[in-house]
């Protein structure tokens, strides 16, 4: 009991996120910024890999460091603050996606290539069928792979922002991948 | 796909993923004839990192503002906000349903306090309805709540005035449903007889109770403005001593009076509805 307790406490000691966060709770908004900035890349790719689109991505981003300023008094500290992050940033996404899929049918993504402004379109040789694949799959099978190719989260990392056992995502990212496989090669190979 | 080991498909995105080529030549020349699929798994896998969004549009400076905190609403707002709209359904519902009850309910009448009636003028054979306020009224009648709202309650308290002799039961019962605006219906084994009798002024129910005493059968209300006439003798009913007015059973020799119900002593014959008043313990002059 005492070794977990000095353990957790030398963790602690050395991790720099919960420095910020606890002069976040001493009021130094200042602080929170520097979180801000700091995973603003990685909370953006997962929302975007999550809701494919750049502007509800935008908008989720806000959104969840909003949730995560206001609930950071109850951040429990079980977790390093990334994993609860990120956890909240798949939730979160999640949840956006669901009410967009409700909101409008999915375009096409040749259509939705076609009406997104030039500077944030895809790199010219970046592959189309794998948006169009990624468009296609399920929200959950969308975040596990955003989490383990975008964001290079081990599994135990993805386990706990999923809140599912290591051995669970292990299975979740195979068939995940194995779906978005069958549809990327179902797809017809773009000729550059 | 199902047939490719598990342990190489395992080893073929591990490799796929790492993107070693050390790995990637080992595994060609051990599995050279899954060389193709390794291949395109490496190919989507580049795809996937690299559709990675890299360059972010516009990252805004995150001030945490007390709007952007107290965008959502706290969660009594939402309880009160329930629970207002949920008394307001209520009140609603319950001013619905008052306004629907005043608009069946019948209009409150107030009366004039005076109740004109006209005298039967002995017609036989036929029977009379007087008209209210007829030019020569014989009787006055002073109302007992003087200036008191009348609120008339079903069609079978409306007064019905019925006089004849030598009628059939039957005529007399259809006569008192149009005067009183109100449907009977006759069970079978109803008596088929002959009848003379005089109710002025007198309400629906209280007649048809009475002819009911006479001549066998009970009224049974149904609906406010239905009853079904059924021919046996309620012993639970008054007595019928409390006649309002008189009702018999008609004789042969028409005309002679000798068929009507005993009257009361002192009483003038012409003057029923002067009895039924008594009767019913109401006011006289």
């Amino acid at each position: 009991m005492l070794s977990s307790t000095y353990e957790h406490a030398k963790s602690e000691q050395f991790d720099e996120d919960l420095v910020l966060v606890d002069r976040v709770l001493s009021s130094d908004h200042h602080a929170f910024q520097s979180l801000y900035e700091k995973y603003y890349d990685r909370v953006y790719a997962i929302a975007k890999g999550i809701l494919l689109e750049a502007d509800e991505a935008s908008d989720a981003v806000q959104e969840i460091f909003t949730l995560v300023y206001k609930n950071l008094p109850r951040f429990d500290r079980r977790s390093k603050f990334s994993t609860w992050l990120f956890r909240i940033s798949v939730n979160r996404s999640i949840q956006s996606a669901r009410r967009l899929k409700y909101k409008k049918h999915q375009t096409p993504y040749s259509e939705a290539v076609e009406s997104i402004p030039d500077h944030e379109r895809p790199a010219e040789d970046a592959d189309p069928r794998v948006a169009e694949g990624m468009s296609r799959l399920h929200p959950n099978d969308r975040a596990i792979l955003t989490l383990f190719y975008w964001d290079e989260l081990t599994l135990q990392e993805i386990a706990d922002s999923l809140e599912c056992s290591a051995n669970a995502a292990k299975t979740r990212l195979f068939r995940a991948r194995e779906r978005f496989k069958q549809i990327y090669e179902s797809l017809p190979e773009v000729e550059s | 796909m199902s047939h490719i080991p598990p342990e190489i498909n395992d080893l073929m995105w591990q490799i796929a993923e790492s993107q070693d080529d050390k790995a990637i030549e080992q595994f060609h020349e051990r599995y050279p004839a899954y060389r193709a699929e390794l291949m395109s798994r490496m190919t989507m896998v580049r795809g996937i990192k690299g559709s990675r969004p890299v360059e972010i549009k516009s990252k805004t400076r995150f001030l945490p503002t007390p709007q952007r905190l107290n965008s959502d609403p706290p969660r009594w707002v939402a309880f009160v906000a329930a629970t207002f709209l949920l008394a307001a359904g209520v009140f609603a519902t319950l001013g619905t349903l008052r306004f629907v009850e005043s608009q069946n309910a019948p209009p409150t009448v107030v009366s004039g306090g005076l109740d004109n009636i006209s005298a039967s003028n002995g017609t036989t054979g036929s029977t009379n309805v007087q008209p209210e306020n007829t030019d020569k009224p014989d009787v006055t009648v002073p109302d007992v709540g003087d200036e008191q709202p009348v609120k008339p309650a079903s069609p079978m308290d409306k007064r019905v005035t019925i006089v004849a002799k030598n009628i059939s039961l039957d005529n007399a019962l259809n006569d008192i449903a149009v005067q009183a605006g109100i449907r009977l219906e006759s069970a079978p084994g109803m008596p088929d007889i002959i009848i003379q009798l005089d109710f002025r002024d007198i309400p629906a129910l209280e007649v048809l109770q009475a002819l009911g005493r006479s001549f066998g059968f009970t009224p049974m209300i149904q609906t406010p403005n239905s009853a079904l006439l059924i021919p046996a003798r309620d012993p639970n009913s008054p007595s019928g001593g409390q006649l309002p007015g008189t009702a018999g059973e008609a004789t042969a020799n028409e005309g002679s009076g000798t068929g009507l119900l005993p009257i009361p002593n002192g009483v003038n014959p012409s003057d029923n509805s002067r009895i039924g008043r008594e009767s019913l313990g109401g006011a006289t002059n």
